[in-house]
């Protein structure tokens, strides 16, 4: 379904961000790309959708999503594409929305942007959507600004557009980093369960390898743009690659780490 | 155990807010920290702890409470007492970024606190500086750079040495790491660890990370809407915590070797606003295991175990 082959990516001034990456996933797949700041995770996730910043070009390999190349899309394909077919959710879902219009118009303008639905069916649906994320009371969100919200029920906002349109694929960019821990438990949970729900491949991108370790069928470590060692959790866990070792070292895990 | 270093007794703080309510971010919270130990507070956002720690460090007053250091009490200290006792509580900050001014060089801005405090000449003040650096693991050659040419975790060592240069006997963390990558942020905690056991120096770790903090603490003190709900030695927070909250934080920790397929029963809901505290245990709204009373009476702080103190009606 997405294909990504011997990609390389540099910013202004020559300065390579990403070299020979190589990625493949299938639907209802979740894969974790995870790496420190700097690794190249983001530039990667920025490369699929076509929204690199200025001064970053491709510099070389292919990017295919259901078989065809995502490198030269026109504007006007990538509108179709992005926000139905691929979708992302973002550290921080609030900073996407606008901080003067309400939740509630926003939702609905993205449903009618890539559907036919009425205002009141697209009303409807996002309803439905934010009730699916778990939000007790969904007409009460709608009708808030995004700063009335907490954090974790913007992301809820946030992953609950993100899923409206069913898309094959969804990147997810540090989507509980922000989080409180319970809250990020929850949030886990639920797009795990949409996963099943709608066989969508989930391109997550994080630092947390314990969250990676437990979402993940297939975790792919990054270094200054590099791939340096992939396999699944048990691969992960063995592997003799150093800097694998490092970073399982450095997580903290109950139990205990320092002799103190 | 020895005598207490720094102990708070029943410290609140209530801010009023422009539109007239009032927040109680920290209400009748009591802690103990003994020297040469670390203390980790967890809590999730909003839980008061950044509060907790600006109390301790006497840069906000308690509305109610007492502070004690060494057993006396430090509460009301104003002026030139409040300035002498300064040297022997430091505090280090998240953003290290914002920490330092960024015009200084590095060997002015890490004996900054010195100026304060004894008269000592540049040529003095740059050789206390070299040593600072030493003690951080810091390269000299840093001395002459600024701050913002340094990356995370450089600057967050920096932060420690100058915390270090006025000789505290207790150094107050505020998420102090948890800016960083995970392997900056090991680098440092094993620094924090090494110089607790050079200097006997009492460590006060804030952090909503609960499996780090509990990797390097002594005690751990669990806080939940502005109140202490569970204190227990960090080395049975897994097999022994109690307290409903704490047991729905571990449930949410995830580990490397948390099986894949394992379901997971995270707390549902989120914490109230500390606008809207509610009656009677501040986390009845959210617990697995209320009871009648929970919404009507407050818990009191009941002894399970030695050095375990659990505020819930279940115990």
């Amino acid at each position: 379904m997405l294909d990504i082959q011997h990609l390389s990516v540099s910013y202004a001034g020559g300065v390579s961000a990403l070299s020979d990456f190589s990625l493949h996933m299938e639907r209802g797949e979740v894969v974790a790309l995870v790496g420190e700041s700097g690794s190249g995770k983001t530039t990667a996730v920025r490369t699929i959708l076509g929204l690199l910043p200025p001064g970053g070009t491709v510099e070389g390999g292919t990017v295919n999503f259901e078989g065809r190349s995502l490198l030269d899309l026109s504007r006007r394909e990538w509108g179709r594409l992005r926000g139905k077919e691929i979708s992302v959710i973002f550290q921080d879902s609030g900073a996407m929305l606008n901080p003067i219009r309400t939740v509630g118009s926003q939702f609905r303008e993205y449903i009618r942007a890539h559907s036919a639905l009425s205002r009141r069916e697209a009303a409807e649906l996002a309803g439905e959507m934010l009730g699916r994320m778990g939000l007790p009371n969904p007409e009460s969100i709608l009708a808030s600004y995004p700063f009335q919200l907490s954090g974790g029920q913007r992301q809820r906002v946030g992953i609950a557009m993100a899923m409206t349109f069913r898309p094959r694929l969804l990147l997810a960019d540090e989507p509980t980093s922000a989080l409180d821990v319970t809250t990020q438990a929850q949030i886990v949970r639920q797009l795990l369960e949409l996963r099943d729900a709608c066989r969508t491949a989930v391109l997550l991108v994080t630092h947390n390898l314990a969250v990676a370790a437990y979402m993940a069928g297939h975790i792919v470590v990054m270094r200054s743009g590099r791939i340096t060692d992939q396999g699944d959790r048990e691969h992960l866990l063995r592997s003799e690659e150093p800097y694998t070792q490092q970073l399982l070292r450095s997580v903290p895990d109950l139990g205990g780490m320092w002799d103190v | 155990m020895s005598e207490c270093i720094l102990e708070g007794r029943g410290l609140t703080r209530r801010y009023r807010r422009p539109d007239g309510r009032t927040l109680t971010a920290c209400r009748r919270v009591g802690l103990q920290l003994f020297p040469g130990e670390t203390l980790g507070v967890v809590g999730e956002s909003g839980c008061g702890k950044s509060t907790l720690v600006r109390m301790l460090a006497q840069l906000e007053r308690p509305d109610e409470g007492e502070l004690l250091f060494q057993g006396e009490t430090i509460t009301g200290l104003r002026g030139e007492a409040l300035r002498r006792h300064r040297p022997h509580v430091q505090m280090i900050f998240q953003d290290s970024a914002a920490a330092f001014f960024p015009r200084m060089r590095v060997w002015d801005a890490v004996t900054e606190p010195l100026r304060s405090f004894h008269p000592l000449s540049r040529a003095q003040r740059r050789e206390q500086a070299a040593r600072l650096l030493e003690r951080v693991e810091l390269p000299v050659d840093f001395l002459d750079r600024y701050p913002h040419s340094m990356s995370g975790g450089q600057r967050q060592r920096l932060g420690i040495a100058r915390a270090l240069a006025l000789e505290p006997e207790v150094l107050l963390c505020d998420e102090a790491t948890s800016a960083l990558d995970v392997s900056t942020q090991a680098q440092l905690v094993e620094l924090l660890v090494s110089l607790q056991k050079k200097q006997n120096l009492s460590i006060l770790f804030v952090c909503h990370d609960l499996a780090l903090v509990q990797s390097l603490s002594h005690r751990i003190t669990v806080m939940y809407l502005g109140t202490v709900v569970e204190s227990l030695p960090s080395a049975r927070l897994a097999a022994d915590a109690v307290h409903p909250y704490t047991q729905g934080l571990l449930e949410a920790v995830f580990s490397l070797h948390t099986p894949p397929g394992k379901a997971i029963a995270p707390l549902s809901g989120e914490a109230p606003s500390p606008t809207h505290r509610p009656l009677g245990c501040p986390f009845h709204t959210r617990c697995p295991r209320r009871m009648e009373r929970c919404s009507a009476e407050e818990p009191p702080t009941t002894v399970v175990a030695p050095g375990h103190t659990v505020a819930c009606h279940l115990y």
